[in-house]
């Protein structure tokens, strides 16, 4: 889809001529990295605002390329919370394509044989921990058929999510105390950990389906990723739908919204045809076909197309729930490398190793502020 | 058969069962339709063989670009070795140019560093020299004797070359660098086939040096394409395991070739390399 | 005829050795201009990092248990095939085959024998009756046992250098002792065992470094399974986490801080191994 994008572009553009690269995901950070060091950045990447405070050094500020042409861009079209997203400190680095929001989606075939009633935005923990629990089927050898839910791990979407939902945070407002180690942050990460060793019905690391939600083995997914939508899609005997995730203790739902879009090279030799062609790739013609492909609506004016209505997930109203109470990725240099490599080892002994959440939260947070420490003077002027 | 070879021969049979297992199952895999690795996992044999999948693989991402790099790459990583080993070998063995006893010393010290110890000012060098995403840092240190193995077994063959072959050749006017080219190397054969075949395989198994100098599709070399396709490849269904066996079969391939071709010089290779 | 050899130690070996040296005292980090921080990042390594102590512990298991297992595992076969068995050729070729797998390549194919799901291991285990076998890649207790498992797989080339020093042994050594009414063992302790030292002890040396310096099928089995360095860093070998910090996160000066730090530890590890061996390696053929 991509390419055909890039055709269209080019099409227009007779001058510009657009060359992808493209790399494995988990690799990213690393690419980028070495070809800024090599001297050769590219002039258009991906940029969102979870890799954005990693690449701000390298990122060129589009504000004022921005204003001049914002008649073209249209900046009231996007949804609220999208443009709260990608205006960071009163600028703009980059424009928006799709973006993730934390939903629950769940299998509507087996909430109907369990004859359990759909998912609810009122739902809360208990709510949703009970369904689970009467979801999840075992045959007489006690091996389970259907898993209540899934637990995601490798990646922050579902326990900093249910941090959140207990009342607790990552880090500190600045970023310079990592505070895992609150009671709120604690609940949460116990209510995590529950899910498999208290109530069973998620579970454990590589005990389940190796596909997940896609194996049509389970009946909800909390967190996912809208990303996900299009492989959903795909599968002709899931039937899916998605509700926004349920309230936790303190009433905060938890979940992140992220976004994904195309930033500018500072050292671009091309600055204004790179500026065209990121335009280009937010613009309403190229959101329309991004969601046509299956990722959610960026802009307004693509959601309220009635075609939009009528692609799964169909229940478009949890969407702009989950928008609303969505929390945005802390924003530091620093958050992925903190989240996978210093906390998740922590998170994967919580659940596999039978450590204490407490004991868990104390570690991850005594690490990370280690590192927080010894790292902060590295940070490029 | 006496007693205790017939136990034997059933020990080691059945050792080797259990060893070579792996390798069946990665043919068995690689001709698996892919619904038949979820309903049929245990089974040696699939029930429908699927040869196209390794056609199937080359579709799926393009391991054939992957696999002439990672040729190319080879060839000159090989003729690098080669063509630095031989002069040098030669000269630490019959020459006796002042230093170069220390300089032999340093080079076997080398074998004991860890090649990570030298990674990141060598990765900055290149990046300065602008060569990064090309094939210059995996080929240009085999043009410059980096291959300390190679130097040494080149050392230890000339060395037993008869003194008398070499003072004739002298004695004919002959300079150093005709001899070896005339007389030396061409009674190197064995040593040579054996530097080249590891030089070879060395550089077509390297997973380290493309992983952090290649960043282009088309620059990408089979194993890191491998890498990459195992990682980016899940579909809605998963990750397609049967495709991903095809490609490592295919990456096997020139080993196993070699080997089947080669194979007295890769035993007497690793054998005297262990009995020295 | 030595130049190109020279410059080339003097670009890619010493040179780079030295400045690397210098970067371990620095906060480089590829992008802006070094800064000297002393012994920072030794301290944080040492001290404060996580992942540096439990890399170190899960390299030290992976060599200790692969090296031991592997040598006598090989040492195993190669006297069993010493045994004048028919087909010994062949054996030999074939126990030799999956040397020739790339790491990289055996890596993936664990990885994928490994599966906890769907893998032929568990397959095989269920159908056996085990309900809940081991997650392998996806458990922090199993996922390391599954890597020295697939390294033992790899001591062909060992054994091959085993098998020609035991075909050296003179064979009227052997015959004379037997005819004295020495046992197997008897005769195995008193003249294969010393003329195999020296042997033992290159395999040995080798082995323990390569092992020590273990990435491509490290990493190769981590990307077909969870992350880097496994669950809960099972798996986090020393140079895997090195590669982390210099290529993942351009940390330069932290990662020249490990490279030497394996490079004492390479060194030390070395010389005691020398030195050792003068207890129990037989003079004369090394």
């Amino acid at each position: 889809m991509i390419e055909g994008l890039v055709s269209k572009f080019e099409a227009s553009h007779r001058d510009i001529h657009i060359e992808i690269r493209a790399v494995p995901g988990n690799q990213y950070e690393a690419k980028i990295k070495t070809l800024v060091a090599a001297g050769e950045p590219p002039d258009v990447f991906e940029c969102g605002d979870v890799t954005f405070p990693y690449l701000r050094p390298f990122v060129a500020d589009l504000s004022v390329l921005a204003v001049r042409d914002k008649k073209e861009i249209d900046f009231e079209d996007y949804f609220p919370e999208i443009r709260t997203a990608f205006t960071i400190e009163g600028q703009i680095y980059f424009l928006p394509e799709t973006f993730n929001v934390s939903l629950l989606y769940y299998n509507k075939a087996l909430f109907r044989e369990a004859h359990e009633p759909f998912p609810t935005a009122n739902w809360s923990w208990d709510d949703y921990a009970a369904a689970a629990t009467r979801l999840t089927r075992r045959a007489s050898n006690h091996e389970v058929t259907v898993w209540g839910s899934t637990v995601t791990t490798g990646w922050w979407g579902e326990w900093l999510t249910l941090v959140h939902g207990a009342g607790g945070e990552f880090f500190n407002k600045d970023v310079t105390r990592c505070e895992l180690d609150t009671p709120q942050a604690v609940q949460g990460l116990t209510f995590y950990r529950d899910t498999i060793l208290k109530y069973g019905f998620a579970p454990a690391p590589g005990e389940g389906p190796s596909t997940g939600f896609r194996s049509d083995q389970v009946a909800m997914e909390f967190g996912g990723h809208t990303g996900e939508w299009k492989s959903y899609g795909q599968l002709p005997d899931l039937s899916w739908d998605i509700e926004a995730l349920p309230k936790g203790p303190s009433g905060r739902r938890g979940g992140e919204i992220s976004l994904e879009g195309l930033g500018v090279s500072k050292k671009s030799k091309e600055l204004e045809s790179a500026w065209q062609f990121v335009k280009f790739m937010s613009s309403k013609s190229s959101i329309k076909s991004y969601v046509a492909f299956g990722y959610p609506a960026v802009r307004r004016s693509i959601a309220a197309m009635p075609f939009y209505a009528d692609q799964p997930p169909l229940n478009k109203k949890a969407l702009a729930v989950a928008m609303d109470s969505a929390e945005p990725v802390p924003v530091s240099p620093d958050f992925m490398e903190i989240a996978l490599d210093l906390v998740q080892p922590e998170i994967d002994r919580m659940l596999t190793d039978g450590e204490s959440p407490q004991a868990t939260a104390v570690r991850a947070t005594e690490a990370a502020n280690a590192f927080l420490k010894a790292t902060t003077p590295d940070r490029p002027q | 058969m006496k007693g205790s070879k017939l136990l034997a021969f059933a020990v080691a049979g059945l050792g080797l069962a259990v060893c070579l297992f792996p390798i069946l199952w990665l043919f068995s895999t690689a001709f698996k339709p892919f619904g038949e690795l979820f309903s049929n996992p245990t089974a040696l044999i699939a029930r429908h063989p699927r040869p196209e999948n390794f056609v199937d693989v080359f579709r799926a991402f393009p391991f054939w670009r992957s696999f002439r790099n990672s040729c190319l790459v080879a060839a000159l990583a090989v003729l690098g070795t080669l063509a630095s080993a031989l002069p040098a070998g030669y000269a630490f063995a019959r020459l006796k140019t002042r230093g170069s006893n220390f300089v032999f010393i340093l080079l076997v010290a080398s074998l004991m560093l860890p090649g990570q110890i030298t990674i990141v000012p060598v990765f900055r060098l290149f990046a300065a020299l602008g060569m990064i995403d090309t094939y210059y840092p995996l080929v240009l240190p085999a043009w410059l004797g980096t291959n300390a193995f190679a130097v040494f077994l080149m050392r230890q063959f000339f060395l037993k070359l008869p003194e008398e072959m070499l003072e004739a050749a002298r004695l004919d006017g002959a300079h150093e660098g005709k001899i070896l080219c005339l007389v030396a190397a061409p009674l190197a054969r064995p040593a040579i086939a054996t530097i080249a075949i590891f030089a070879f395989l060395g550089s077509w198994n390297d997973l380290w040096g493309p992983l952090i100098y290649l960043n282009r599709d088309e620059k990408m070399t089979l194993m890191v394409s491998l890498m990459n396709f195992v990682g980016g490849s899940g579909t809605a269904q998963g990750t397609p395991w049967n495709l991903v066996m095809a490609g490592v079969v295919i990456t096997v391939l020139p080993a196993f070739l070699l080997f089947a071709v080669f194979q007295k010089t890769f035993v007497a290779g690793i054998s005297t390399t262990g009995l020295k | 005829m030595i130049s190109p050899v020279l410059a080339g130690l003097a670009i890619f070996t010493y040179g780079p050795m030295l400045v690397s040296l210098f970067l371990s005292f620095t906060n480089d980090n590829a992008v802006s201009t070094p800064r000297f921080v002393g012994t920072a990042n030794y301290r944080y390594l040492l001290t404060a990092d996580p992942s540096f102590w439990v890399s170190v512990k899960v390299t030290s298991i992976y060599a200790g248990a692969s090296v031991l297992l592997g040598l006598l595992a090989s040492l195993s076969v190669a006297l069993i095939l010493n045994q004048d068995i028919p087909l010994r050729g062949l054996f030999r070729t074939l126990y030799y085959f999956p040397t020739l797998l790339p790491a990289t390549a055996s890596g993936v194919l664990w990885a994928w024998i490994f599966h906890p799901h769907d893998g032929v291991l568990n397959g095989t285990l269920r159908g056996l009756g085990w309900s809940q076998p081991p997650a392998w890649t996806q458990s922090p207790q199993w996922a390391l046992p599954a890597l020295v498992i697939m390294s033992v797989w790899g001591y062909g080339g060992a054994m091959v250098v085993f098998l020609a020093g035991l075909q050296d042994t003179p064979k009227h050594l052997h015959e004379a002792a037997s005819l004295d009414g020495a046992t197997s063992w008897k005769r195995f302790r008193a003249i294969t065992w010393p003329d195999l030292t020296p042997i033992v002890f290159f395999n040995l040396t080798m082995s323990l470094i390569s092992a020590i310096k273990a990435f491509d099928q490290v990493f190769a089995f981590g990307t077909s399974g969870p992350g880097v360095g496994g669950p809960a860093r099972a798996t986090l070998f020393y140079v895997l986490n090195l590669y982390e910090k210099a290529f993942g996160h351009f940390h330069m000066g932290l990662a020249s801080a490990m490279a030497w730090i394996l490079f004492g530890a390479i060194a030390v590890l070395t010389a005691v191994n020398f030195r050792l061996s003068r207890l129990w390696v037989k003079e004369g053929s090394a």
